[in-house]
C-alpha cells in the first residue's frame, strides 16, 4: 500500500520540482479554462460580457490565491525553497569566485585531512571482518602449539570449532621461475568453515585438506595474488606452485573482500596446517625435541573460534580454562630444567583471556593506533581552526551584504529565511570542501600508507573511500557548515534596518559586535594553533634527539637479509650442511662487484632475528668465580657471528681482536668478543683479555671488546652482548641475516644477491635484501609519521590563523579609518599609528597565546609516551612555540598596521 | 459544508466519467440540486490535492466545446479510497440520523 502510493505520488513531487514551469502553465491554463467557460455559461443566460467576467472572477475569489493554494497542495514547498536558495546560492559565489575558490580549498584542506585520518582509522580499528557474522567471533589471549590445540580442543564446549592459523614467509617458484618470496597463512581445516568465507574458484582448505603432517600439499590463494601473478587465470586450478621448494596444488581462490583475518598484512597463499613441518622455515624435525606439531613448546599458532548460540566471553574462559591449566601444567614439567629457573613458573602463572575477533588482529593496529588517534584529535583541531577562518571570512563579506540583507528584511522575507539562506549558502560551500576533500584524503592516505610502511613491506589496508568514509565526509560537512555558517548566519540578520538602508556607515553597535565576534574566533584559532605548533616542537625534538642516540654501528651503504635454510631450527644436526651454505654464501657475495665485506649474525641490528640465548650476571662466572654483578634485570645476551661482522657493520673494536674464521667451527677453541658495557660490569676497570667468562660448564675465553650497539630500539639502554663464532653460541637455533657493506648505492646488487641466496639453495626462505638504515627509519617510523604530520598541519594551522588575525585587523583599521585621520590631523606621527594598530593586534595574540600554552601544558602530556628523552612540558619547546607564534602573529598584524599610518589625514577626514 | 465530504463528492463524481474542473462545479451544483453549493475558489485546491495524494490522475483532452481542458479520472488507489471515504460517510450519517430520530420524551 505505502509503496503503491508512492508509485504515484514519486513521480508527481519530481514533476512539481523538475518540471515546475510546465506545471505552472497548466495550473494557468486550467484557471483560465474554468474563467471562461463561466463566463461563457454567464453570457448564455444573459449578463453582458463585462458583467459575466466579473462575476465569474468573484466566484473563483482571486486566481492568484487560488493558485497559491494549489501550490501548497503539491508538498514541495520546502524543496522548491532548497532549490531556490541553492540556485540563489551558486550565483552569489559564482560572483566572487576568488573568496568561493579559497574558501572551498581551507575547507577541502581541514576536511580532507579528517577523511584521510578517519578512513584509516576505520580500516585499521574500527571495520569489523569481511566473514559471516564477525561479532561471534574471539580470540584466544595466548598462542598455543598443536598439542596445546589438541588439548583445547578435547575440552571445548563452547565455540563451533578452535582454528589455529599462523603466518609463514614462503619461498615461492611457479615453473621454476624464483619469484619474490609470499606471506602465507597456514589455516587448519576448519578455517575457512568457521569464518564462513566462500570461493570464487575452486574449493578452499578443509578438514580432510588437514589430516596427517606433510600430506597435503594443497594451496589456496587470494584473490589479490591470483590477479597480480596469474592474471586471472580462469585455468588456475589444479595447476602447480612450488612453495619452500615443494610442489603444492593450488585448489582454489578466495573471494576479493576477504584479507584473512590480520588487518594490514593480507596473506597471498593459504596452506594446511599439517604443511607446517614442509612450510616453516625453521620446520624439518627438531632432533632434540621431536617433531614440529608433536611438541608442546613450539606455540607458534594464534587460536579463534566462532561462540555458540548464548555463550558469552566470561563463559568461554571458563569453559576453557581447564585445558589451558592442563597445558600450562604440561609446558612447566617440559621446561623444569630450563636454564632460567624462572620459566616453569612463569608458565604456571599465565591466564587465558578471550577477546572479540570481529575486526581481527593486527600488528599495524597495536603499532600505530596510538599515533592515528592523536593524528585525528590535530585534524580535528584542524577542522576547528578552518572552521573558525571561514567564519571570519564569512562575517567579512556578509557586512558587504547588509544593503542586501536589510532591503529584503524590509520586504517581508523572514529572517529564518534569511538565516536558511545563508546557511545554504555554507552547505555548498562545505560540500564543494568535502568534494575536493575526499580528493585530497585519497592522495593523503596513500601517502600516509606507504608512510607507514617506510621503505619495508607494502602495507595492504583495505582503506578505500566506501559508504562509511562517504557517510562520515557527508556528515563533517555538514557540521563544519553549521559551525563556521551558523553565528555570521544569526549575526548578520540582526541589523538596524534603517542605517543600513541609508548607507550610513555601519551602525556602531553591528560594527562593535561583528569586531568582538572576529576577535574571539583570532584567540581561538592562536591558542588551537599554538598547540599544535607546540606538539610538533616536541615531536621534532624527539625525533632529533633519537636521530642522533648513538647506535654504535654504521648502517649506511649496509644490506641486510635474512635467510633461513630448511633445517636450520637444528643447528646441531645440520651444522656441517649449514657452515657450508653460509660459508659459500659469504664467499660468493663477498666476490661481487661493489661489495667492500659480507659477514653474518644472529641477531642483526635492528632488521632481524633474536639473540640466541641470554644469560643472568649472577649465574656468570668470570675466570671461575661468580660475578660481582647481581643486576639480573640486564641479562647478557648472546649473539652469534661471521667474521668482520665489526667490521662490516662498523663497530669499534676496543681492545683485542676480532673473530677469524678459524674459530667458526665445532672443534675450534671457544672465544668470545663483549661488549663494552659487559666489560665494565663484569671487570669495572680491569682487562679482560684472555679471561674466561660464560656459565658452569661452557665458558669462553674473551678476545676482545668492542663499542656498545642498540640493537632493538632507538630508546634501549645499551645491551650486554657476548658475540660468539658461528656455530658456537649457545643455541639450537642457526638462522642467519647475512649483511653487505657495499661501496656505494647499489640498487643492482639486491637482486643480484636475492639470485645467489636461491642459486646455493632454492628452498631456502629468504626475506627481501633492505639497506640496514631503512630497518632503523622503520624503528623510528612512529615517531617520523607524527612529527612530519604535526609540522605539516601546525604550519597549516599558524599560516590560518595569521590569516585570520590580518583580516580582523585590516578590516578594524578600515573602520577606524575616520579616526585615524583625526588622530594624524592632531598630530598623531606614523609610529603612534602604527603602535595604537599593534597594540590591538598583540592583545589579541598574547590572550590567545596564554590560552593556548595553558591548554598545551595539560594535553602535550596525552603523548608522553611517544616523546624521548623530554618531558611533555618540556619549556624550551613549549615557549619556542609561544615566541615563534607571537612573531609570525606581529608579522600578520604588522602589514595592516603599516597600511594604517599611511592614511591621508586629509583623504580620511573628508571621506563619509 | 461537512468537513471532508468535498474529497468524497469530487471522488464520486469523477468516478462516473471522468471530467474537468468546471463541469466537475457544473455537475456538482446539477446533482444536489443546488444544495450543496461548492465555490468555485475551493475546488481547485481541493483537485490538486486529489492529485498529489494519488487518487485522481489528470489528462489533458478536447472538452465537449473543443477546447483543451484539464480532465480528472480516478486511479485504482482513488477507487479504494472512494469505497472508504462512503462507507464512513454511511455509517457516520446513518449514526447521525438515529440520533436526529431519537424521539423526545
Amino acid at each position: 500500500m505505502r509503496l503503491k502510493h508512492w508509485f504515484y505520488t514519486v513521480p508527481l513531487r519530481l514533476r512539481s520540482i523538475f518540471r515546475r514551469g510546465r506545471v505552472e502553465q497548466e495550473l494557468d491554463e486550467e484557471l483560465r479554462y474554468h474563467i471562461e467557460r463561466q463566463i461563457e455559461e454567464h453570457v448564455a443566460k444573459g449578463m453582458t460580457p463585462e458583467e459575466a467576467r466579473y462575476a465569474a472572477l468573484r466566484a473563483i475569489g482571486g486566481v492568484e490565491q487560488r493558485k497559491e493554494e494549489c501550490r501548497d497542495m503539491r508538498r514541495v514547498r520546502l524543496i522548491e525553497e532548497l532549490m531556490q536558495n541553492l540556485r540563489y546560492g551558486l550565483r552569489i559565489l559564482r560572483k566572487s569566485p576568488g573568496f568561493t575558490a579559497v574558501v572551498a580549498l581551507t575547507l577541502a584542506l581541514g576536511i580532507g585531512a579528517n577523511t584521510a585520518m578517519f578512513s584509516l582509522i576505520d580500516a585499521l580499528l574500527l571495520k569489523n571482518l569481511p566473514v559471516r557474522q564477525p561479532e561471534e567471533l574471539v580470540l584466544l589471549s595466548r598462542r598455543f602449539s598443536y598439542p596445546g590445540i589438541r588439548i583445547l580442543r578435547e575440552y571445548d564446549q563452547v565455540t563451533t570449532g578452535l582454528v589455529p592459523y599462523t603466518p609463514v614467509r614462503l619461498g615461492v617458484s611457479i615453473a621454476g621461475q624464483v619469484e619474490p618470496a609470499a606471506l602465507g597463512h597456514l589455516v587448519s581445516g576448519n578455517y575457512f568453515s568457521v569464518l564462513g568465507v566462500n570461493p570464487i574458484l575452486g574449493r578452499l582448505i578443509g578438514a580432510d585438506d588437514d589430516r596427517a603432517p606433510g600430506a597435503h600439499p594443497v594451496a589456496v590463494i587470494s584473490h589479490g595474488y591470483w590477479r597480480r601473478r596469474f592474471g586471472s587465470d580462469p585455468a588456475i586450478i589444479g595447476k602447480t606452485i612450488s612453495l619452500a621448494g615443494m610442489p603444492f596444488t593450488i585448489i582454489g581462490v578466495t573471494p576479493p573482500e576477504f584479507f584473512g583475518v590480520e588487518v594490514g598484512s593480507s596473506p597471498d597463499i593459504f596452506a594446511p596446517v599439517m604443511m607446517a613441518p614442509q612450510l616453516m622455515p625453521a620446520g624439518g624435525p627438531i632432533a632434540e625435541e621431536g617433531p614440529l606439531l608433536e611438541h608442546i613448546g613450539y606455540e607458534i599458532f594464534q587460536v579463534f573460534g566462532r561462540l555458540k548460540p548464548g555463550v558469552t566471553e566470561t563463559q568461554a574462559v571458563a569453559g576453557l580454562e581447564p585445558p589451558f591449566r592442563q597445558i600450562r601444567e604440561a609446558l612447566a614439567k617440559r621446561y623444569a630444567h630450563h636454564f632460567d629457573a624462572r620459566v616453569p613458573q612463569r608458565y604456571l602463572q599465565e591466564n587465558l583471556a578471550v577477546t572479540s575477533f570481529s575486526n581481527g588482529l593486527s600488528q599495524l593496529r597495536r603499532q600505530f593506533s596510538r599515533p592515528l588517534q592523536i593524528l585525528m584529535a590535530v585534524v580535528a583541531l584542524v577542522l576547528l581552526i578552518t572552521c573558525a577562518n571561514v567564519a571570519n571570512l564569512l562575517l567579512a563579506r556578509a557586512s558587504g551584504r547588509r544593503k542586501e540583507i536589510a532591503l529584503r528584511l524590509c520586504l517581508g522575507a523572514g529572517r529564518a529565511r534569511l538565516i536558511r539562506q545563508m546557511l545554504t549558502e555554507s552547505l555548498l560551500l562545505a560540500f564543494m570542501g568535502g568534494a575536493l576533500g575526499l580528493l585530497f584524503a585519497s592522495w593523503g592516505r596513500k601517502l600516509l600508507l606507504a608512510f607507514m610502511a617506510s621503505g619495508l613491506t607494502p602495507i595492504s589496508l583495505e582503506a578505500r573511500t566506501d559508504y562509511r568514509v562517504l557517510g562520515f565526509t557527508g556528515g563533517v560537512s555538514i557540521l563544519t557548515a553549521i559551525l563556521f555558517g551558523l553565528t555570521p548566519a544569526l549575526r548578520v540578520t540582526r541589523v538596524d534596518l534603517t542605517p543600513a538602508l541609508k548607507d550610513i556607515a555601519p551602525g556602531l553597535s553591528g560594527a562593535t559586535f561583528r569586531m568582538r565576534l572576529g576577535k574571539v574566533l583570532v584567540v581561538s584559532q592562536v591558542a588551537l594553533s599554538l598547540i599544535l605548533i607546540a606538539g610538533a616542537g616536541l615531536f621534532i625534538r624527539t625525533l632529533y634527539k633519537l636521530n642522533h642516540q648513538h647506535t654504535g654501528f654504521n648502517p649506511e651503504n649496509v644490506l641486510a637479509v635474512r635467510v633461513e635454510p630448511r633445517g636450520s631450527n637444528d643447528l646441531h644436526t645440520n651444522v656441517a650442511k649449514l657452515s657450508q651454505i653460509y660459508s659459500a654464501l659469504t664467499e660468493r657475495v663477498s666476490m661481487m662487484p661493489g661489495v667492500k665485506s659480507v659477514t653474518m649474525s644472529n641477531p642483526s641490528p635492528f632488521s632481524s632475528g633474536r639473540f640466541s640465548a641470554i644469560s643472568f650476571p649472577s649465574r656468570l662466572l668470570v675466570n671461575g668465580q661468580p660475578s660481582t654483578d647481581h643486576d639480573d634485570q640486564n641479562p647478557a645476551l648472546l649473539a652469534q657471528i661471521y667474521p668482520r661482522y665489526f667490521d662490516t657493520l662498523g663497530i669499534s673494536l676496543l681492545a683485542g681482536r676480532d673473530i677469524q674464521l678459524t674459530d667458526c667451527s665445532r672443534d675450534a677453541p671457544k672465544v668470545a668478543v663483549i661488549s663494552k658495557t659487559l666489560a665494565r660490569r663484569l671487570y669495572q676497570n680491569a682487562d679482560p683479555i684472555g679471561s674466561r667468562l660464560g656459565e658452569r660448564g661452557r665458558d669462553y675465553e674473551v678476545i676482545g671488546v668492542v663499542e656498545d650497539v642498540k640493537y632493538g630500539t632507538l630508546r634501549e639502554e645499551n645491551a650486554s652482548v657476548i658475540y660468539c663464532p658461528f656455530p658456537n653460541g649457545q643455541t639450537g637455533r642457526g638462522q642467519m641475516t647475512l649483511q653487505v657493506r657495499t661501496t656505494g648505492e647499489s640498487p643492482a646488487l639486491i637482486s643480484a644477491i636475492r639470485a645467489e641466496v636461491q642459486r646455493i639453495d632454492d628452498t631456502m626462505a629468504m626475506n627481501d635484501v633492505r639497506p640496514l638504515s631503512a630497518f632503523i627509519s622503520a624503528a623510528i617510523v612512529q615517531e617520523r609519521l607524527l612529527t612530519a604530520l604535526m609540522s605539516f598541519f601546525g604550519l597549516t594551522a599558524m599560516l590560518l590563523a595569521a590569516i585570520g588575525l590580518y583580516g580582523v585587523i585590516a578590516y578594524s583599521v578600515s573602520q577606524r579609518t575616520h579616526e585615524i585621520g583625526i588622530r594624524m590631523a592632531l598630530g598623531a606621527q606614523k609610529r603612534d599609528v602604527v603602535g595604537l594598530i599593534m597594540r590591538e593586534t598583540m592583545l589579541l595574540v598574547v590572550i590567545g597565546v596564554i590560552i593556548g600554552l595553558s591548554a598545551a601544558l595539560g594535553v602535550t602530556r596525552l603523548v608522553a609516551s611517544l616523546l624521548y628523552g623530554l618531558t611533555p612540558n618540556d619549556p624550551l619547546t613549549i615557549s619556542l612555540a609561544g615566541l615563534l607564534l607571537l612573531t609570525v602573529a606581529a608579522l600578520a598584524g604588522y602589514l595592516p598596521a603599516r597600511r594604517a599610518s599611511r592614511v591621508d589625514p586629509m583623504a580620511a577626514l573628508r571621506h563619509d | 459544508m461537512v468537513q471532508g465530504t468535498l474529497d468524497l463528492l469530487i471522488l464520486k463524481i469523477i468516478a462516473l466519467e471522468p471530467l474537468n474542473g468546471w463541469a466537475i462545479g457544473q455537475r456538482l451544483k446539477q446533482v444536489s440540486g443546488e444544495v450543496l453549493q461548492v465555490s468555485d475558489g475551493s475546488l481547485y485546491p481541493a483537485l490538486h490535492k486529489l492529485e498529489q495524494e494519488g487518487w485522481i490522475k489528470a489528462e489533458w483532452k478536447l472538452s465537449e466545446n473543443n477546447r483543451r481542458a484539464k480532465f480528472y479520472s480516478l486511479t485504482r488507489l482513488g477507487r479504494k479510497e472512494l469505497e472508504k471515504e462512503a462507507a464512513n460517510w454511511n455509517r457516520l450519517s446513518a449514526a447521525i440520523s438515529r440520533v436526529v430520530k431519537l424521539k423526545e420524551a
